[in-house]
This record gives C-alpha cells, sequence and structure tokens, in this order.
C-alpha cells in the first residue's frame, strides 16, 4: 500500500498544488473584481469556472487504472488494490473541493463576525432555519427526482454499459469482435442493440434539453459510469453479469452525493451590498428568489432582465408578485423594454390571476392607454387571450371604448362586442357605428359565419 | 504449482479458452505454443489473474487467483508484450517506489542486471524504445524474485544478444527451482531451455508434454526427391522443411509411424524439435501438399 501511495499519489500531489496555486490566483481576482475591468474579471472567473469542471478529470484520470493489469496478484492483491483506489479517490475528491471549501468555511465565519444584513437562499426559509434545514431539504430534493431514476438507470445502463461492453470490452475482445461482427445472428441482434440505445440516447438529450439539473446531473453521472466501467473492467474484478450491479449501487451513490452538492450550491450567501446585477444573476441561477428582496428590488430587476426566457425563470421563482405592482412595471412609459417583454409579464399576469371585472376593466384600459397611439398593432394574439378570458358585459364600457375611435381600440371593442356580449347587442354596436366602422375589419374579427345579419344585410345593400 | 481447472473463457460468441484443464510443474521452463489468436495470452492471464475465467478455476499453491485477498503476491511475476509502467518519473525513483512493498525484491540482482544490459534507469519509462521498455519490465519482474514467471511474447521485440542474455537468466532462474511459463512465436530460440512444451489449438489443450518426451512421441522423416512410400501420403505426416543436400523432412507422430513398415533409411537420425512440433500441429493439409 505504501508504495501504491507512493507511486500514484505523490505525482498526484503535484499537480494538485498546481491547482490549488491557479485557484488562489482566481481568488484574488474574485475579490479584487470590483476594482477591475469587467471584461478582464469576468474572462479570468469563467475560466475559473471551466477549471472546476478540470478539477473533476483530475482525479479522474489516474495513471493508477492503467497499471492496474501489471499489478494483479504480481504486486498487490484485489483487495488492495480497491482499498487504495476508494482511499485515493476520496482523498482526491476532497483536494479537488479543498478550494472551494475554504471559502465556504472562510465566508462562514466572516459571516458571523459581521454585522451585514445577508439574504440567505435556501428553498425560502428564514435565516435562522438554514443549519437544521439543510439536509431535510436535501433528501425533499432527491425525493422530488426519484421517479426519474428507474428510467434515467436503464437508459444510462443501455448508453454507458452495453455499447462499451459491445465496442470495447477488452483488447482480446477487440480483436476477436471482428469474428463475432461476421456472424449475421450476432450482427442483428447487436444492431438491434445498438439502435434502441440511440433511441434513448436521443429520448435522453430530450430530457437533459429540458432541464439544467438533469443535463448537470447527466454530466455527473456520465463521468461516474466512465471511471467506475472503466476501473471495474481494468480490474476485471468481476463477472460481466455483476458489473450492472454494481453500476447501479454506483449509480444511486453518485445521485445522493449529486443531490448533496446541489443543496451545497443552493446555500450560496448573497451579500446585499452586492449590486442588483450580481444579485440578480445569482438568483436566476439559483433558480430561488429571497423572500427578502424589496419590491423596490424587485422593480430593479424587471428593469434589468432583458431576456425573455430570463424573465419567464424569474416570474416563475417569485410567482407572488402583486398584482398592481406589476401591472404598473408593464405599463410603465418609461419602461424601455420591448413589447414581447411587456406581453410576456401579461401572461404571467394572464396564469396567475382570476380578475373581477372591475380589475378586467382597468387592465384593459392601461391596455389601450398603452397603445391607442401606435401606428402598430403589435402583439394581437395575446390580446386576444386576454379578451377572451376576462370578461366584460358593460356595454357603456364597450361603448365608452368604440367611442375612443382609434384603430386600436376599434379592435378592442369588436373583439369584446364579439365575445362577450348577446346577438341583439352586437348588432346594435355595429349599426350604431356603421359609419364609421371599415366593414372589413368586422368581417376579420367576427368571421363571416358570424356577423350579425342586420349589419351583413348592410353591407351588401352598401 | 499453478493447477487450472476446467476454466472456460468466451468472448461474446468466441470461445477463447474451452474447457481446459493443466497442472504446471513446478522448476520447470514450460513453453506455450500456438497460432495467433489461440488463447495463450488469455490463458497466461488468467494464470496471472489479471482476467478470470467464465467457468473454472485457475489456483496457485491450492489458492484461486481470483480471491481478493490473494495471500501469495510477490510470488508470480508477469510480463506481457503491451506491459505499460506509467509513472511521471524516472525508471529508478519508480522501482525506488515500487519495491518497498516487494518482500522478495533484490537490489543487487537489479543493478546487475540494469549494468549488464548497460540501460540508464535515470531517465523517464516512456522514453525508452520498446525493446528497451520490454527488457525493463523483465528486469523488474526478475529482480523481484518471484517464484513463478509468466512471459508473454517477450523475446520478439527484445535484440538478439538481449534475447540470448535473458534466456540464460532465465535458465539460471529455473535451475533455482523457480517457473518459467513463455509464449513466443521465435520457437526455435526456446529448443535448449525448455523442460516442458504446451500445444494450444482451437481454444483446447493438444499436447502437454516434457520435452524429453516430444522425441519419443514423435518421429522425423526425411525422403529424397525420387523416393516413394505410403507414409508420405498419409495426412499425418507432415511437411517440416527442406534439408542442404535436398531431401525434405516430414514429422510424424510415432503411434501412426508404427502402422507403417518404415525402413531406417527414411527415419532422420536428427529428433524431431519444438518447431518441428509446432509445424505438425499447426500445418494444414493443403499447405502441407503444395510443399510437397
Amino acid at each position: 500500500m505504501k508504495s501504491l501511495f507512493k507511486l500514484f499519489f505523490t505525482p498526484y500531489i503535484k499537480v494538485w498544488f498546481i491547482y490549488l496555486l491557479l485557484h488562489i490566483g482566481f481568488f484574488s481576482v474574485q475579490a479584487l473584481q470590483p476594482h477591475l475591468n469587467d471584461a478582464f474579471a469576468n474572462a479570468l472567473l469563467s475560466l475559473r469556472s471551466m477549471f472546476l469542471a478540470l478539477g473533476w478529470l483530475i482525479f479522474l484520470v489516474s495513471t493508477f487504472s492503467y497499471n492496474i493489469s501489471w499489478m494483479i496478484n504480481t504486486h498487490y492483491s484485489r483487495a488492495k488494490l480497491i482499498v487504495y483506489y476508494f482511499l485515493e479517490q476520496t482523498v482526491k475528491i476532497i483536494l479537488v473541493f479543498f478550494p472551494y471549501l475554504v471559502i465556504v468555511i472562510a465566508g462562514g465565519l466572516k459571516r458571523k463576525k459581521s454585522n451585514i444584513d445577508f439574504s440567505v437562499i435556501v428553498n425560502n426559509i428564514s435565516d435562522a432555519e438554514v443549519n437544521t434545514s439543510a439536509v431535510k431539504n436535501m433528501f425533499e430534493f432527491a425525493s422530488e427526482f426519484a421517479w426519474k431514476l428507474p428510467l434515467l438507470l436503464v437508459a444510462f445502463l443501455l448508453i454507458f454499459y452495453t455499447i462499451p461492453l459491445i465496442v470495447s470490452q477488452s483488447r482480446t475482445a477487440n480483436t476477436i469482435n471482428g469474428v463475432a461482427w461476421g456472424n449475421r445472428k450476432e450482427k442483428i441482434k447487436r444492431g438491434f442493440i445498438v439502435a434502441i440505445s440511440i433511441l434513448i440516447g436521443f429520448q435522453t438529450i430530450e430530457v437533459m434539453s429540458k432541464s439544467e439539473f438533469i443535463s448537470e446531473f447527466i454530466f455527473f453521472i456520465v463521468f461516474l459510469m466512465v471511471s467506475v466501467y472503466f476501473i471495474v473492467n481494468r480490474f476485471n474484478l468481476l463477472r460481466l453479469k455483476t458489473h450492472a450491479v454494481l453500476l447501479a449501487v454506483f449509480f444511486f451513490m453518485g445521485m445522493t452525493y449529486y443531490s448533496l452538492m446541489y443543496m451545497h450550491q443552493k446555500s450560496v450567501i448573497i451579500s446585499t451590498k452586492s449590486s442588483p446585477e450580481v444579485r440578480l444573476d445569482y438568483y436566476l441561477g439559483l433558480e430561488i428568489l429571497s423572500p427578502k428582496v424589496s419590491e423596490g428590488l424587485l422593480e430593479k430587476f424587471l428593469v434589468l432582465i432583458e431576456d425573455k426566457d430570463d424573465l419567464k425563470k424569474f416570474l416563475s421563482i417569485n410567482p407572488n408578485f402583486n398584482f398592481n405592482f406589476l401591472l404598473d412595471h408593464i405599463f410603465n412609459k418609461n419602461n424601455k423594454h420591448t413589447i414581447s417583454h411587456q406581453w410576456a409579464l401579461l401572461e404571467h399576469v394572464n396564469t396567475r390571476e382570476s380578475f373581477s371585472e372591475d380589475k378586467s376593466k382597468d387592465l384593459i384600459g392601461r391596455i389601450i392607454q398603452f397603445n391607442k397611439n401606435k401606428k402598430e398593432i403589435e402583439s394581437l394574439f395575446y390580446l386576444n387571450k386576454f379578451i377572451k378570458k376576462y370578461k366584460i358585459s358593460d356595454t357603456n364600457y364597450i361603448d365608452s371604448i368604440y367611442q375612443q375611435k382609434t384603430k386600436f381600440t376599434d379592435f378592442v371593442a369588436l373583439k369584446y362586442t364579439r365575445h362577450h356580449l348577446p346577438k341583439e347587442q352586437q348588432s346594435k354596436f355595429l349599426m350604431k357605428y356603421k359609419g364609421y366602422l371599415k366593414p372589413s375589419r368586422v368581417v376579420s374579427v367576427f368571421g363571416k359565419d358570424k356577423v350579425p345579419k342586420e349589419y351583413m344585410d348592410y353591407i351588401n345593400r352598401k | 504449482m499453478i493447477k487450472i481447472q476446467n476454466i472456460s473463457k468466451r468472448y461474446f460468441d468466441n470461445t477463447v479458452i474451452d474447457n481446459v484443464s493443466l497442472d504446471l510443474p513446478e522448476g520447470q521452463f514450460i513453453t506455450l505454443l500456438g497460432p495467433n489468436g489461440a488463447g495463450k495470452s488469455t490463458l497466461l492471464r488468467m494464470m496471472a489473474g489479471n482476467e478470470l475465467p467464465d467457468k473454472g478455476n485457475v489456483l496457485y499453491k491450492g489458492t484461486s487467483l481470483g480471491r481478493f485477498n490473494f495471500p501469495h503476491v510477490n510470488e508470480i511475476g508477469f510480463v506481457h508484450e503491451k506491459i505499460e509502467y506509467i509513472s511521471h518519473c524516472s525508471v529508478e525513483k519508480f522501482v525506488e517506489r515500487l519495491k518497498c512493498d516487494q518482500k522478495f525484491w533484490d537490489q543487487k540482482y537489479f543493478d546487475y542486471l540494469v549494468d549488464k544490459r548497460k540501460l540508464d534507469i535515470s531517465k523517464n519509462y516512456k522514453t525508452y524504445s520498446r525493446g528497451q521498455k520490454m527488457q525493463i519490465a523483465l528486469i523488474i519482474n526478475l529482480a523481484m524474485r518471484p517464484k513463478v514467471l509468466l512471459l508473454d511474447e517477450i523475446t520478439s521485440v527484445v535484440d538478439v544478444y538481449g534475447r540470448k542474455f535473458f534466456l540464460d537468466e532465465l535458465r539460471k532462474f529455473v535451475d533455482q527451482k523457480n517457473t518459467v511459463i513463455i509464449t513466443t512465436n521465435i520457437v526455435n530460440e526456446l529448443e535448449y531451455y525448455t523442460d516442458h512444451l504446451i500445444i494450444i489449438k482451437n481454444s483446447k489443450v493438444q499436447l502437454n508434454l516434457p520435452v524429453e518426451n516430444v522425441g519419443v512421441e514423435f518421429k522425423k522423416l526425411r525422403k529424397l526427391h525420387d523416393q516413394r512410400h505410403p507414409v508420405f501420403e498419409d495426412e499425418k505426416c507432415v511437411w517440416a522443411g527442406v534439408n542442404s543436400d535436398h531431401s525434405v523432412s516430414y514429422i510424424i507422430e510415432s503411434s501412426v509411424a508404427k502402422k507403417y513398415n518404415i525402413n531406417d533409411e527414411f527415419y532422420d537420425r536428427r529428433q524431431s524439435t519444438l518447431e518441428d512440433v509446432f509445424i505438425y500441429y499447426f500445418t494444414k493439409r493443403d499447405e502441407n501438399e503444395k510443399s510437397i
């Protein structure tokens, strides 16, 4: 065992020191960030993020595994090699994350000593609950994904167990593979397995594309499974049928470990002294919003968000926006956002709120106010949905919309007439404004078959 | 010492080793012969415990080589064609680190072998040529002072002087009551050193006998161009080369030869060699006819 550490761990430590030095450099840059040129600091910090991925590689790429074939039984028993391997891997994982552990501990100590008000982001629980609830939250989080495990397990066993088994079981297998592929039956069987694997692979990619967590999780498992498979294959420890069981065990271990890491990531502490831009980035990255964020700051965030997807994400993590607050933001004339940005907000309101008629009138009033002087009517698709959902049967109110006599108000009034008034009322309004309303506009809103008979006769006579 | 009990190994549909049983004698230089892909290397890997059989068991001193806590580590050395000591340090340092867990490490012998082969061990292993790498691997395994040394196709990459040197060292190693099991394609070089011969063909052991019995089990015949005899028409009488007097040599099993009334003039006085036996097992009948 002593020689194993000397042979394979000592060289690793040298590489790790370089890794540590680079991290110290990166953390120094982070500390100096407010005084640095943003582009430069960001470039360096992005490099550090990439470095975290490289850190994983440092512990996965091990000269030890390459040397196993000559070590089994000739120099060491299997048991010793396995014990060494697991000790080595554990220490390496700790060493890879050491710089981050230091930062977390240092951050905790700093927080204890300082009087700065911090917002703590752990699933919306308050500051005092952080320590006691972290583990509980981790398990809740893990159970949230529990149903996906069998599916993922099958996918991974096929992709990362069956295919490597077919393609590269061992060097000897490779040479003999050529003969095996000559067998037609075998060829069909393998072709079928590969086709199914590719199909499941695509399904997995589709699932990955839908969730950031799943994709991160899958990448983590890919690393884990490939490394485990590689080691097991090298060790030649078990007969082939038992590999699957071993990999399944590692899969569940990986799941728990990743959940822990994810929860750790979610426990990041965000200082209220940070700029709104930095805090917004954190909240969007973590997909959790602190309950301590003030309305003023929310307004700032809403102004800062430019990307529509970011906006949707932001709204989804804070579903309890105050209705009037949102409407004020949407229809603020100083708001420089695009119309689609505003409609995205309205759509959010649409899905969350159920309005009284008065609220609906208020909302429509604001929409009209905002759009009436615009030459082009934008986002009619969204407007249709709103008009259909928010019922207004007050004919006086609809009449007041007709009387505003703009292209946009005509459109809104006709829509309300069409969707929320009985036939005789529809006819009454159309005949009242027959000299003003363009027949083509009426037909386009009502549809040829639905235009009231009296108005249709008027058009035909004309 | 090494006992192989009904082992089988398959890679998908291909049976590489099929129900093989062997009881390998101690203190012998054992040569394992077979064509490419016959399963020699797989058998050696299983003897080293590198690979586990699908069925059966390989025992060393009564203990399975697949056991997790194999008690006889350091007693088996294994050098194979693709051996790689991947390390970030010089060979000298590598050995220094490796030897602290070696029960029988012989530093003097290591230094002697390095000195004799004039190898500069201050360089990293990856900087050496293939032949030098093989020599270093051999030296390390010899200096480990194992009881059994498994050698898989090692002679093909070492130069002729190196081969002679190491084969002599291996002979000395065997004379100290140790065992060498070697596979090779350069058969004639092992003629002088081999004590025991094993031939593998079609995933099975075809021949397993002490080398002194080869002359008893196989007879060598020779015939001149104009000579005729029915024995040469027998498909078990295999062409074994052309001699300097333009006569043609044949190899045949003694039991088959007994069936024919063969005059002394057809018997070759020279004893059958390992190469002759190798040819006997691996020459196809159609090739034999062509050669004639």
